[in-house]
């Protein structure tokens, strides 16, 4: 399957994000959803957004792959291999998505067409990617695909409507469609959100599988950071359209600096705690990303808020090694004279 | 609410007699293809008892497809089960006239995975949650308004900054809470919890279990919890049921069932759970489950789990597995019960390749 002609690997990753900003402009107001964000994806390697409704992953995700709204207004910029996806022509953003990056969404009921065989959505995709491939070849590469995401019986569900496959099912298929043109990157939205445990469990298997047998990068967003725990090699906490904190996995989960992080990780129910324990819940809600924001954007729920917090943003920097993080009032570090 | 009150005083004289109490509860339903002709029956919910006592929390585990809301449903009559009992305070809700089982279900009281979906979008806040106790008729306008106040403050949301608005001017979270304060209006004993916080964001999610642990010390409140998170339902639960195609599998003491999880279905669950921890070495859920969820139309014969199990000998096929007590108030329907060799069911057959002879049926009984 590893048969893309790779590009040499140059000193950037694959995915270089930069700076990048999106507003939403609607009835007067700006909304900044994105606020500056900087990261990497490298080759082969899966890299967690983490964060709550809102908090931008989704938009910024939307934006590597131009497909925003017309009132959003994306700055900054989006390197794939090297070249700028920002204010790419639509015609050339074509030969992008699709075939170089993909995506998997929350809902493949909504996300497959409900009147089509699921065979010919497959091969339809492989179609889109390669015109000159003969229906019989994209047929058994469709076959291919369905048993490479192994969906049982792969030939007798060639036929089938989507309405026939169970949720686990048909996010196997969008899994398949997305892998179609063998992209160099994955894009997962929430992929495993709205299924049952076990089959949240067996598609995430399935991806980390897919993902090392493919040598292909992952983007995984979601809002859980136990999942990015156990499935991701790096992670990034988003909080207002910002990235907050990133590191190795190991690293971020040794010594969590940032106390919304904390808070992320101390509001999941443990296996461990006893019935009734009570949980550790900032209190409030996000900010408002219509309205000017001082200070740091957590700092009305931030338990070691001080006033420089509020007046001053944190600048989110590599402080220790490989580990970023923005705030003036790290856990478990004595408070640098501010 | 004067004989709600009493009921309750008298809790401590009554701790045998439960608070719930559903035997052999039965729902189907028949499907219809096109030209109306049945197509063959929904077994939803197959043989379900369970207790529950004042003041405690059940939760109830399972994924899509194993009958746990429609269980929750069948409690509340809406619509009645098929076959089965469901006791409340000892009065049997099936079969009950409108007029008292009305009466009857103001002590138990629902609040659903999507807030939204069950507050009216046009009405205000405070009068949502007057809207149950004028239809109960409960004290006049004015102390009908005060309760409102007091229901507001019990939920956390301030009544002169929540009181006007409208549910497209709250937040999930608030959205949450304005339906948990109206499930309260009636002073219930029972509340049945369907997947409350799951379209909840994380730390909003931790505020309103918080809130819904405070309400339960502070009222003295029941629950029926419903989620498919084991890990959520096991945080707040006494004891915990965990079901599969419509059965019971297994229903325990919350810390053993995790400590020493007795049903091959329980573990897949727990290994399904993603630690927040990435030193924890995670077992892959293939060993622990395998394949898809059987159709509800056509279960499998014996043991409906054995389709997907990775402990299922010959016999899961053809005799299914009776709830047997195993631990001190736990139960759990398998044969070859996790950890618990000396448990297996007595068959040579099933421990040897061969198929088991016919007499299994009447050793289990």
């Amino acid at each position: 399957m590893t048969t893309n002609g790779v590009a040499p690997a140059g000193p950037e990753g694959l995915l270089d994000v930069a700076d990048l900003r999106v507003d939403f402009h609607q009835a007067g107001r700006v909304v900044r959803a994105v606020d500056g964000l900087t990261y990497s994806v490298p080759r082969a390697r899966t890299v967690g957004l983490i964060g709550e409704s809102g908090c931008g992953k989704t938009v910024s995700s939307r934006a590597i792959m131009a497909l925003l709204p017309e009132s959003a207004r994306v700055t900054g910029s989006i390197r794939f291999e090297g070249r700028e996806l920002v204010g790419l022509a639509e015609r050339k953003m074509r030969a992008v998505r699709g075939s170089q990056i993909a995506m998997v969404f929350q809902d493949p009921a909504r996300s497959l067409n409900p009147t089509l065989r699921i065979g010919a959505q497959i091969t339809e995709a492989i179609h889109l990617h390669d015109s000159d491939v003969s229906k019989a070849a994209a047929q058994d590469r469709a076959v291919e695909l369905m048993e490479l995401v192994r969906l049982p019986a792969a030939r007798e569900r060639f036929r089938s409507y989507p309405h026939q496959l169970s949720g686990g099912m048909r996010q196997r298929v969008m899994i398949a469609i997305a892998l179609a043109a063998q992209p160099k990157l994955l894009i997962a939205d929430e992929a495993t959100t709205a299924l049952d445990v076990t089959t949240q469990a067996q598609i995430m298997e399935l991806l980390r599988d897919l993902q090392q047998r493919l040598g292909m990068a992952l983007i995984m967003i979601s809002h859980d950071l136990g999942l990015a725990a156990s499935f991701a090699d790096e992670v990034l906490v988003m909080y207002a359209g910002r990235g907050v904190e990133r590191a190795p996995t190991r690293k971020l989960f040794e010594h969590v600096r940032m106390p919304y992080t904390r808070a992320l990780l101390d509001a999941i129910p443990r296996l461990e705690n006893p019935p009734h324990s009570a949980l550790s819940a900032v209190p409030g809600q996000p900010p408002d990303l219509a309205s000017k924001q001082v200070g740091c954007p957590f700092s009305p729920r931030c338990p070691s808020v001080t006033e420089k917090c509020r007046e001053h943003a944190p600048p989110f920097e590599e402080q220790e090694r490989d580990h970023l993080w923005a705030c003036w009032h790290p856990c478990g570090l004595e408070t640098k004279g501010s | 609410m004067g004989v709600l009150a009493s009921l309750r005083t008298g809790d401590q004289g009554v701790v045998n007699e439960p608070l719930l109490e559903v035997s052999n509860l039965v729902q189907e339903f028949t499907v219809r293809d096109r030209g109306g002709v049945k197509a063959g029956t929904v077994h939803a919910v197959s043989e379900v008892s369970l207790e529950l006592a004042a003041g405690e929390t059940l939760g109830l585990v399972g994924e899509t497809g194993s009958g746990k809301s429609t269980l929750a449903r069948a409690i509340l009559q809406a619509p009645p089960p098929k076959s089965g009992s469901v006791r409340l305070r000892g009065v049997e809700l099936v079969g009950l006239k409108r007029a008292r089982l009305t009466e009857a279900r103001r002590q138990v009281q629902m609040v659903f995975q999507d807030p939204f979906g069950s507050l009216d979008p046009k009405w205000r806040v405070r009068d949502l949650v007057e809207e149950p106790l004028i239809s109960f008729k409960v004290g006049d306008r004015t102390g009908r308004r005060r309760r409102v106040d007091e229901l507001l403050d019990l939920v956390g949301l301030d009544p002169a900054r929540f009181g006007a608005r409208r549910p497209r001017e709250l937040s999930g979270g608030q959205a949450q809470r304005v339906a948990i304060a109206r499930a309260l209006a009636l002073d219930p004993a029972l509340i049945i919890c369907d997947e409350p916080v799951s379209s909840l964001d994380v730390l909003i999610r931790a505020q309103v279990l918080n809130l819904l642990e405070r309400l339960r010390t502070e009222l003295g409140l029941a629950y029926l919890f419903i989620a498919h998170d084991l890990a959520l339902v096991k945080q707040v639960s006494d004891r915990v049921a965990v079901m599969y195609l419509g059965k019971l599998v297994e229903i325990g003491p919350a810390q053993s069932l995790y400590r020493e999880p007795l049903h091959p279905y329980t573990v897949a669950l727990l290994a399904s759970i993603p630690s927040p921890d990435p030193a924890v070495a995670r077992r892959p859920v293939a060993e622990t489950i395998r394949g898809e969820l059987p159709s509800p139309i056509d279960p499998p014969s014996g043991c409906r789990f054995r389709t997907r199990c990775p402990r299922a000998q010959d016999v899961c096929a053809t005799v299914e597995p009776p709830l047997r007590k195993l631990a001190d108030g736990h139960l759990t329907a398998c044969h070859f019960p996790v950890g618990r060799e000396d448990a297996a069911t007595p068959d040579p057959g099933a421990l040897e390749p061969a198929p088991l002879p016919g007499g299994a049926r009447g050793r289990l009984a």
